[in-house]
């Protein structure tokens, strides 16, 4: 007991020091989420009303990032699975990374989901015994155990293996080989899920396909990778961790794969739309061409294509292995699958309402800065996470003393 | 063998006849029939403003025909309802103004008028009588109140008055208008 | 060894907090602090002053015993008394056994009056502002029911306006109804008698039966509903016409604090040509049974198998 509070003794102190350039970071993330919950307030206060939301769009960004993240959460698994199926020992020392970006995201988007509740004080009503979750039946009661189990599983394989490397033990596989396992198929179960959540409502025609939840999918390969790349060539930068360049490889060569992909499977179902041409039409018209003269999203959508394109051109060539290029790509990829997967599917489904109803929705100010403050904040666990485990992975935290 | 036979048949017996489903329909037929609603029909007489006639029209008057446009107190009333005819004494009983008339020259008091609408608008009668053709209020499993056909139709003018909607929803804050009036 | 490691740590969190310090005094600070703010937060809100708070521990309306609706009852008419000075009784009556209502709509008759809209925000204590309207008519152009291309901001100077008709719309009560399966918190369901019910001290406000209703149906109190005090409906019914709070959904509930004491729907005592019909499918001599059986009724959206209790029909 005291060796593991001394463990989280060390990890605070390693984490409360650094360069100039780490306190900048964390006092600029500090910043954006004071920011955020100060804006939070306000909206708990005065109710949803400050945000942009409305009776024909009663979902908004919040619960687009909550869609995009539960994505970037489903992405570790392929880190997992090279190194667990295919004994990957290169990937095997970056999995605990790709690991803790899973548990920060799923924080996030529990933090969307919390942010856009009418009566965020009920939350205990979703608890099984205490509340009543309607479990069968009720998608979102689903996603709501498969989030918390997937959290669950990250939060501990990843700070079962930094404790026995900071004591300086070997892992044992009962411990925690089961549970990687099982991560593996309930990764893909946490998007299929959520991918659920919108393909099984049947008066929502643009959201009621079953090409939804493959699109998810692929979506969230492209998306998670791309970032993991990102994260990866920076820790290399300013870290003394040393992340094979046949990681970042093998990140390429999923994205060579699965941006395609996506692309792919976005044309098919814009094929299916115009070409059927019936009345369900208007939700994919209103997200590409406008109604009547109005049409927020188009510049969005567009840019998010134009994006993909020129990212999956990119690496699909042989210049995508030179580092600039590749974060350049990878920064284009996640922009466009969070277009694409967030305001690009979550808003053009209230439009046109049931009833034929057309209202646009675009972010409140209120809504954007409780969204920047809650990346900030994933951002910063994120950070010190990572920062706790190259540590440890280094040695510079370690029970044994040198 | 012949002792599970005997067993699946009895148990089949047994649960149909036990099927509270099968109990319930018929108790809910029965009960129906118990309540049967009353219905009651406003008396049109109570909100005629000019009734009893004969105490102005205290003679009858020896023409057969009356043209219009009528004198005081009726001289605000337009025709317009079979235009063709124009014979006042087709549905108003020349003998006794509080009284109307029927096709076969029987007498009708105001508050049966519908019975002389339903001569001409047949289509109407059982939707009427079942309450879905007006508006019925009350009780839906009790006492029911009904107007006759003349508290909508006006009966010389009888086509439904155009009115002024309440207003319309607020229009939201970004909403997109497809229809270009606005 | 004990006094070396005591030592350690409180270098170490002289070291963090930059002072001299011992850690009794460091955890009170931060007790203190928290609990403060906390506590500004909190008690500033308006929220709690409306007793947002109150029912955190608060039961499901099926776990309600009698008694516990006495006493919840008591607290929301004292609670209402408190905030509008107004009077109020809840009643909480039980369907009818062996009814199942049914609303029949005569699409013929419906002039687009709009009565039946005002009649219902007058029944049912609905927000003034933001205007929350339960009933949505439609101006349709003959010869299609094409919903997507219908107009529910038409002025209205005189209607029925020429070569349009008239389709009000509001929940229909859906025996398989999308939103009663996707509510995480079974904070809405459907009842013996049909009506689709919702508990508005359940309801955590995440909108996911709005998503999920074909209808569009429900509405959401995107902050406190704003009713003057002159217009409050006294006569309240728990399920039906309480006075919501922030963050909850609401939607049309066939008035049944009316209907389960056997009268009419507000909407159908304000309908000025007779248009709509509301009764007890069971009884064979009621009007909505001889509507489904002599009309040519149908249903809106049909292909998606939700089975509505509201019928419309050409006459």
């Amino acid at each position: 007991m005291i060796n593991y509070l001394q463990y989280w003794l060390k990890i605070t102190i390693y984490i409360c020091s650094g360069g100039k350039k780490y306190f900048t970071w964390i006092g600029f993330l500090l910043l954006l989420i004071s920011a955020g919950v100060f804006a939070y307030y306000q909206q708990f206060k005065y109710g949803l009303l400050l945000t942009n939301m409305t009776d024909e769009v009663s979902w908004g960004v919040y619960i687009a990032n909550f869609t995009f993240l539960v994505g970037v959460a489903a992405a570790a698994v392929l880190l997992v699975v090279p190194t667990y199926v295919y004994g990957r020992e290169d990937v095997k020392e970056v999995v605990i990374f790709g690991e803790l970006m899973a548990v920060s995201a799923i924080i996030m988007c529990m933090l969307f989901v919390m942010v856009d509740l009418g009566h965020p004080d009920r939350f205990m009503h979703l608890i099984p015994k205490i509340g009543r979750l309607n479990f069968p039946s009720s998608i979102l009661a689903w996603d709501i155990i498969v989030l918390n189990v997937y959290l669950f599983i990250n939060v501990h394989v990843s700070s079962y293996l930094l404790y026995k490397k900071y004591l300086g033990e070997a892992p044992s596989s009962f411990y925690y080989k089961p549970l990687v396992f099982l991560s593996i198929g309930w990764a893909i179960s946490i998007h299929t899920v959520t991918a659920f959540l919108y393909s099984g409502l049947g008066g929502r025609p643009y959201w009621n396909s079953a090409i939804l939840a493959s699109r998810f999918l692929v979506s969230a390969f492209a998306s998670g990778p791309a970032l993991m790349a990102i994260v990866f060539v920076i820790i290399n930068k300013i870290s003394h961790s040393n992340i094979k360049p046949s990681v970042i490889d093998l990140l390429r060569k999923i994205l060579q794969f699965t941006l395609p992909l996506n692309l792919f499977l976005l044309f098919c179902e814009v094929f299916k739309e115009f070409y059927t041409n019936s009345v369900h039409t208007m939700s994919i018209s209103y997200l590409f061409f406008g109604i009547n003269g109005y049409g927020m999203l188009q510049p969005f959508i567009w840019t998010a294509i134009i994006l993909s394109s020129i990212a999956s051109l990119i690496f699909l060539s042989p210049f995508s292995k030179r580092k600039i290029v590749l974060i350049i790509a990878s920064v284009m990829t996640v922009l466009s699958v969070w277009i694409e997967k967030g305001m690009g599917l979550i808003i053009p489904g209230f439009i046109p309402t049931p009833l034929g109803d057309l209202v646009e929705y675009t972010p409140s100010i209120i809504e954007s800065v409780v969204s920047m403050g809650i990346w900030a904040l994933g951002t910063l666990l994120f950070t010190l996470m990572i920062k706790a485990a190259i540590g440890i992975e280094t040695g510079a935290i370690s029970k044994i003393k040198k | 063998m012949l002792r599970f036979i005997v067993l699946f048949i009895s148990t089949c017996i047994f649960t149909i006849c036990s099927d509270p489903t099968l109990n319930i329909s018929t108790k809910i037929k029965a009960e129906s029939l118990k309540q049967k609603s009353t219905i009651e029909i406003m008396p049109r007489i109570l909100f005629l403003t000019e009734y009893p006639c004969m105490e102005c029209h205290h003679e009858i008057e020896k023409k057969d025909k009356i043209l219009l446009p009528l004198k005081q107190p009726h001289n605000l009333m337009k025709f317009d309802h079979m235009d063709n005819i124009k014979n006042c004494f087709l549905c108003h009983d020349r003998f006794n103004y509080d009284q109307l008339r029927l096709i076969d020259g029987s007498t009708l008091s105001y508050n049966n008028s519908q019975n002389l609408c339903f001569q001409c608008h047949g289509e109407k009668k059982k939707d009427w009588e079942m309450g879905i053709h007006g508006q019925q209020i009350g009780k839906w499993n009790g006492k029911k109140f009904r107007d006759t056909c003349v508290e909508c139709h006006n009966p010389h003018e009888p086509t439904f008055p155009q009115m002024k909607a309440d207003p319309p929803p607020p229009f939201p804050k970004l909403g997109i208008n497809k229809h270009g009036m606005h | 060894m004990n006094y070396n490691k005591n030592k350690n740590i409180q270098k170490t969190m002289n070291l963090i907090l930059d002072k001299t310090t011992t850690r009794r005094q460091t955890l009170k600070g931060f007790a203190a602090l928290s609990i403060g703010m906390t506590s500004i937060i909190v008690g500033n809100s308006p929220i709690v002053k409306s007793g947002f708070m109150d029912n955190f521990f608060n039961k499901h309306y099926k776990e309600m015993t009698n008694d516990y609706k006495k006493k919840l009852f008591k607290k929301l008419i004292k609670n209402t008394y408190t905030e509008y000075g107004v009077n109020i009784s809840i009643s909480d009556p039980q369907p009818i056994k062996g009814v199942r209502f049914a609303y029949c709509l005569n699409l013929s008759k419906c002039n687009g009056s709009r009565r039946c809209v005002t009649a219902c925000v007058k029944e049912n204590n609905q927000s003034r502002n933001p205007a929350i309207q339960y009933i949505k008519v439609l101006e349709m152009n003959m010869g299609s029911i094409n919903l997507e291309a219908g107009d529910m901001y038409y002025e209205g100077k005189s209607v029925p306006n020429k070569n349009k008709f008239y389709l009000p719309v509001q929940c229909h009560h859906c025996y398989n109804a999308p939103c009663v399966t996707v509510c995480p918190v079974e904070a809405t369901w459907v009842q013996e008698d049909g009506i689709c019910v919702i508990d508005y001290e359940w309801c955590i406000g995440c909108r996911y039966c709005m998503a999920a209703c074909p209808y569009g149906a429900r509405r959401f109190n995107f902050k406190r509903p704003s009713i003057p005090r002159s217009k409050i409906n006294p006569n309240q019914g728990f399920l039906s016409n309480i006075i919501r709070s922030a963050g909850v959904v609401e939607k049309c509930h066939f008035c049944l604090h009316r209907t389960r004491n056997g009268e009419y729907p507000a909407c159908l005592e304000a309908c000025p040509t007779g248009a709509r019909k509301f009764g007890n499918l069971n009884d064979p001599d009621s009007e909505v049974s001889y509507i489904i059986s002599k009309k040519r009724v149908f249903v809106l959206k049909e292909e998606l198998n939700t089975i509505p209790s509201f019928f419309y029909y050409f006459d």
